[in-house]
């Protein structure tokens, strides 16, 4: 169980810079996701604190230890890797128990702590297989067991499950993140998927060509993106550039490409030009007494089974709605919906 | 590890084998060059200048030049010419294939001196192939098919050792050609031998000329099979380099000739390549 | 990709009917029986040749099969001593070659450098030089050195040829094994040296098997050096069957020869090619 530091983290191949000047922090026993599109950096750095990859600029430490110089199989930080990387002449006993072995434990406190291992991860019995008899999902099991039967400072997961099909993705992760609190290790996690982002991370970290866009807990990151990125790759959004005509002490007035619209938020500083967003599920058809009235006319409807996506068109700017269930309106038609005031995000 | 420290490393663990070779083949290319201009000529006596090649480049050397240069382009080029049909064949799959490509794996794994005797065997005057062609009475008397001034014998012994390699080497070019490709090329329209000119000849043949240089090489400086299934006159380039400096201790001119065919191999190489360029440009 | 092309375009073409229905395929399989499997049955036929009746025209066959041509070959030609010399000189060599290219196939397999290409090339070009060019010129280099006609200048001459066989099977055994693996291992506390024994060797056992097979083999077969260093003093099964070739043509003695140098090259061939598919690290990456 470590605190994590990286400060200032530069990495380049060449030109290119691949993670620029990059600082965060995972406090000890947090599960910590580092989401993004592909080519964002996070796997860079996962190896990074890792030792495989060496670093330009910056430093990590391990509560107070300084890594930069610790080469990798001196660091505690074991990755499950999104290819298992089984090592494919041993027997899954022997694999889980190598990084053991490696340590110098004995052979009887090996296999002990190796059956233990299996147990908490749901793989009993199967000890004496060979990593090319097993099931991708039992595979991963292994990798997962390997990983923590070490009790490494810090647990990293290179998206471990992106080569599972979607219903075997959903259980292991619960999984995983039950394994990580009872262990009370702290754990780096890479997805590009942010669904499973959401569903386990205490906090997320999203990345976007080597930069952090944002910082937080799952649902902050949802109902307040602070950047259009965020806004658009969590989640959908509708983001429409808008004027600030007044700002008060309870929220701002906005003068938008869809209308005029009240904002509970506030912006940064006083600027008059600003992009603002909200969630598709969070419109409403209008209500007498709702305000931020938006008359639009329907330009595509489609019914997804628990929903339906509706798109809409207002001073050319076709906007997202999200209904539960079927919707009442036919393609053509006019409609009037409202944005609650404080469902309305002003973007960085 | 430092970085210097790691190159230091990895020169250390490459230096056995690269070592090794790089030393004797210097060794081997020195002595050559160095022979070829009068060091250690005759028996002991060193005189440098040029005199070994004068001594070299008469009629005998041509003839020999020549000859050998005929049957190598003859096994190579030719050998190409016919692995293409076998190649595109062997990309279907139908009974026997397996068998037939087993078979003709087996050439690969023979040394050039067995290939010899194998096909001596069949071609001599009262061989099989003869008595054949002599009971289906195609000939009146047994041809005379080794040791002729042609070298028809060495011909077809290296295409019977060679031309199995080249298919396999083509076989393999042509599986990396995209399924696709020839698909969305016969969807477009385009029929078999179009095919085969726009999409599969143009992207098989940079591949396949590695295998033609090398069994050019080969060929070209052939000593076993010329041997024992050449003509009398003229020998081979190896045959004549081997006697002048065996048997004649003429160890200058031995030199000329191993650096005339190792120039000529280059040579070939160079031009094969921009020639292969120039082809799939102009057929393609 | 399974590779199944229909020749759609065919159907109408005389050619595409004929390629599909059966006659062309057994045309070639019934051409390469014959233009493969006739050479070598007559090769045997003639080593099984009984000297009491001999083997002349128009008889196809030979009229009765004899193992003397067998027994005279192993008792009246140095054909004992060429065998032993053969088999002494491949271990040699593929041991040394063995010994000189672990190092580099290491280093080549698993380290990216400056130079690497050249040097692969470099490992390659024994093989494309001509073999006599060689031979000749080395056989000079060791008459001065005072290797000629040694059993040591042998070895050195033979591993020079056979290296190349060796290192490149063994580097790309080593290439083989997936990265994801050496950095797991690294990962879980393995350093360099560890790694090279508890995971690279195990992983490339098949990879060395099948080179030291490929690179016995080619030793054994190896002739244009032998017969210019070797010959006289030194015999092996190759320049043995030169022999018989050449200055002393006995198709039947030839004939015993060629199959004691092909059949236990063929066996061992096979025998590499079984190894090469048991393979840990072909499967390892079947399962990604």
């Amino acid at each position: 169980m470590a605190r994590l530091r990286i400060t200032n983290l530069v990495k380049s191949y060449g030109d290119q810079v691949v993670v620029d000047h990059l600082t965060l922090d995972a406090a000890d026993g947090e599960f910590l996701t580092l989401l993004g599109p592909s080519g964002c950096g996070k796997t860079t750095i996962l190896r990074a604190i890792g030792g495989l990859v060496e670093i330009d600029g910056g430093e990590i430490h391990f509560d107070d230890r300084l890594m930069n110089d610790v080469p990798p199989h001196k660091r505690s930080a074991a990755l499950v890797f999104q290819s298992y990387a089984l090592f494919p002449h041993m027997t899954v006993g022997e694999n889980i128990g190598f990084g053991l072995r490696m340590r110098g434990v004995a052979q009887r406190e090996r296999n002990e702590a190796v059956v233990e291992a299996m147990a908490m991860v749901n793989l009993e019995g199967l000890t004496e297989r060979m990593p090319g008899q097993l099931s991708g999902g039992q595979q991963q099991r292994v990798a997962l067991a390997r990983a923590i039967v070490t009790r490494p400072d810090i647990l990293l997961f290179d998206e471990p499950l992106s080569n599972l099909d979607a219903k075997l993705r959903e259980r292991l992760r619960i999984e995983i993140r039950e394994l990580q609190r009872r262990l009370k290790i702290t754990a780096v996690y890479v997805t590009h998927d942010q669904g499973e982002a959401m569903a386990i991370s205490d906090r997320i970290v999203v990345m976007n060509k080597g930069r952090i866009e944002q910082v937080g807990d799952p649902a902050t990151i949802y109902r307040h993106p602070a950047t259009s990125f965020t806004a658009e790759f969590i989640g959908q959004a509708n983001i429409v550039e808008a004027r600030v005509s007044s700002v008060g002490p309870e929220g701002c007035q906005l003068q938008s490409s869809v209308g005029d619209l009240t904002a509970t938020a506030r912006p940064d500083g006083a600027p008059d030009h600003v992009f603002i967003t909200w969630r598709p599920e969070d419109m409403l058809p209008h209500e007498p007494g709702l305000g931020n009235r938006i008359e639009a006319r329907v330009v595509n409807s489609i019914f997804m089974g628990n929903l339906t996506d509706l798109f809409i068109e207002v001073n050319g700017i076709v906007l997202r709605v999200q209904r539960p269930g079927a919707v009442p309106w036919q393609v053509g038609e006019t409609i009037a919906m409202s944005v609650p005031e404080d469902r309305i995000q002003i973007l960085r | 590890m430092t970085k210097r420290g790691h190159r230091l490393a990895v020169l250390l663990l490459v230096f056995p084998a690269v070592g090794y070779v790089a030393l004797f083949l210097a060794a081997v290319l020195i002595m050559t060059l160095l022979q070829s201009v009068g060091f250690f000529s005759f028996t002991a006596t060193t005189t440098i200048g040029l005199d070994e090649w004068a001594k070299l480049l008469d009629g005998q050397t041509w003839d020999s030049f020549i000859y050998s240069l005929r049957i190598a382009l003859a096994s190579s080029l030719g050998g190409l010419f016919l692995a293409y049909p076998i190649a595109l064949y062997l990309r279907n799959n139908f009974r026997g294939k397996t068998i037939i490509s087993n078979l003709l794996r087996v050439p690969l794994f023979l040394p050039a001196l067995v290939a010899a005797f194998l096909i001596l065997n069949i071609m001599s005057f009262h061989g099989i192939l003869n008595e054949t062609l002599l009971a289906l009475r195609i000939i009146k008397e047994p041809l005379r098919m080794l040791h002729d001034d042609q070298g028809i014998g060495v011909l077809v012994i290296q295409i019977w050792k060679n031309l199995p390699f080249q298919t396999l080497i083509l076989t393999a070019v042509l599986t990396n050609v995209p399924r696709e490709l020839e698909a969305a090329a016969r969807n477009l329209g385009a029929g078999s031998f179009s095919v085969f000119r726009f999409v599969l000849f143009p992207l098989s043949l940079p591949g396949a000329v590695t295998g033609v240089v090398l069994v050019f090489i080969g060929v070209l400086g052939d000593f076993a099979v010329n041997s024992i299934a050449g003509p009398l006159y003229p020998p081979s380039l190896a045959i004549r380099m081997y006697l002048l400096g065996h048997a004649f201790s003429e160890w200058g001119q031995a030199a000329g000739i191993a650096i005339i065919t190792m120039v000529t191999a280059l040579v070939f190489a160079v031009l094969l390549a921009r020639l292969a360029k120039l082809t799939v440009r102009l057929v393609g | 990709m399974n590779g199944r092309v229909t020749f759609r375009g065919g159907r109408r073409h005389g050619l595409g009917q004929a390629i599909r229905s059966g006659w062309l395929p057994l045309l070639l399989l019934f051409g390469s029986l014959i233009i493969i499997g006739v050479p070598i049955v007559m090769a045997v036929a003639w080593s099984l040749v009984d000297p009491d009746n001999p083997w002349s025209f128009p008889d196809v066959f030979p009229p009765s099969l004899s193992l003397a041509q067998w027994q005279y070959v192993f008792k009246y030609t140095d054909i004992v001593r060429a065998i032993v010399t053969s088999y002494e000189l491949a271990a040699a060599s593929t041991l040394l070659a063995f010994v000189l290219s672990l190092p580099t196939a290491y280093a080549i397999g698993r380290f990216d450098f400056r130079g690497k290409e050249a040097i692969r090339i470099l490992l390659l070009l024994p093989l494309v030089l001509p073999g006599l060019v060689v031979a000749l010129f080395l056989s000079r280099v060791f008459g001065f050195m005072g290797l000629a006609q040694t059993f040591p200048g042998l070895v050195l001459g033979h591993t020079l040829l056979v290296l190349p066989y060796m290192a490149r099977l063994m580097s790309t055994s080593f290439e083989a094994i997936p990265r994801d693996i050496s950095d797991a291992a690294s990962n879980l506390g393995a350093s360099e040296l560890r790694k090279f024994r508890e995971i690279y060797l195990p992983m490339i056992m098949p990879g060395i098997f099948a080179g030291a097979i490929l690179t016995f083999i080619a030793s054994l077969e190896e002739f244009a050096l032998t017969f210019v260093i070797g010959t006289p003093d030194y015999q092996t099964i190759p320049t043995i069957l030169f022999g018989f070739l050449t200055q002393h043509f006995v198709r039947t003695n030839a004939a015993v020869v060629a199959l004691i140098l092909m059949v236990p090259n063929v066996v061992m061939l096979f025998i590499a090619d079984r190894a090469l598919r048991a393979d840990f690290v072909a499967s390892a990456y079947g399962k990604l």
